[in-house]
């Protein structure tokens, strides 16, 4: 969350918090818990500031071509990661991050109704587990307010899901759009955990050295690995 | 005299009681747990999902 080669988010969820919990453990201090709050992230956002203007270039090698084929042409893919994997790359004329990539492609799975692929997420600490979870609803929810399509398009997909796992609860909200989101995503993000397609795995194990994506780990013959190597000196990374 | 950087205030600078935080682990673990913040754990349904913890 506070490693100085990660770029966080500093959202007002965030900020708030931040304030909330800082205001608890100065209760009995004379110091402003306010300022010091808004110290810390004016501090987050020049850190972020700093990594725009030092990490502006994409990718753009045969190498990074490969990776993203291969990602979206994989059967498994198993990340192993502390921390936020900061790779870009360009999509038309936008860049797009690498858990962009991993959110359109299953969003684009569902819609086109191919077979999901699966996906093994390791990381070092059960907090990070849950907060996977949390940012994969937001993510989802996210896409579901900017692509209006993708509502039929799941309700859509309920029929590849298995008989009475969300498809009662989705047709009763249809009525009530919001409602009907939060809950076609509690639906979705069940079905993708109960099925295994999306495992989350807290894994203590000395395997967090640098970022890394296996691809096709279960096939011995189509298997390779991807490490995100990241610069000392310049904080890139690349694949 | 303060300092103006985000890690020395949240778990370096001595506020009169020690820091606020020992590490990043008692911030995150404060961030989920406190009621009133934003990332309370209760406030969404993410533990009933899969968490395995291997060995």
């Amino acid at each position: 969350m506070l490693s100085d080669s990660a770029r966080r988010s500093v959202t007002t969820e965030l900020h708030e918090s931040l304030r909330t919990v800082i205001k608890d453990r100065l209760i009995a201090s004379e110091v402003n818990a306010d300022d010091i709050t808004e110290m810390i992230i004016s501090d987050f956002k020049s850190i972020n500031r700093k990594d725009d203007s030092i990490d502006s270039g994409v990718r753009k090698s045969h190498v990074v071509s490969g990776f993203l084929k291969e990602v979206i042409g994989a059967n498994y893919l198993s990340v192993f990661t502390s921390r936020e994997i900061l790779f870009q790359y360009e999509m038309g004329d936008k860049k797009v991050s690498f858990v962009d990539l991993l959110i359109r492609n299953l969003i684009d799975s569902i819609k086109s109704e191919v077979e999901l692929k699966y996906y093994r997420f390791n990381f070092p600490l059960e907090q990070t587990c849950e907060l996977f979870w949390r940012g994969l609803r937001k993510e989802v929810i996210k896409y579901l307010k900017t692509d209006t399509s993708l509502i039929s398009s799941l309700l859509s997909t309920v029929k590849l899901l298995p008989k009475n796992s969300f498809e009662n609860q989705v047709q009763e909200d249809v009525q009530d759009y919001g409602n009907a989101e939060n809950r076609i995503v509690s639906g979705l993000l069940n079905y993708l955990s109960s099925n295994g397609i999306i495992n989350v795995f807290h894994l203590e194990g000395p395997a967090y050295l640098v970022p890394s994506v296996a691809i096709n780990p279960n096939e011995s013959n189509n298997a390779c690995t991807y490490l995100f190597l990241q610069s000392s000196t310049r904080r890139r990374e690349f694949a | 005299m303060l300092p103006k950087s985000a890690l020395e205030l949240l778990f370096e600078h001595d506020f009169g009681n020690g820091p606020l935080f020992k590490n990043q682990i008692e911030l995150v673990n404060e961030l989920i747990s406190n009621i009133r913040s934003s990332y309370y754990q209760d406030n969404d349904d993410s533990i009933e999902y899969t968490r395995l913890l291997v060995d």
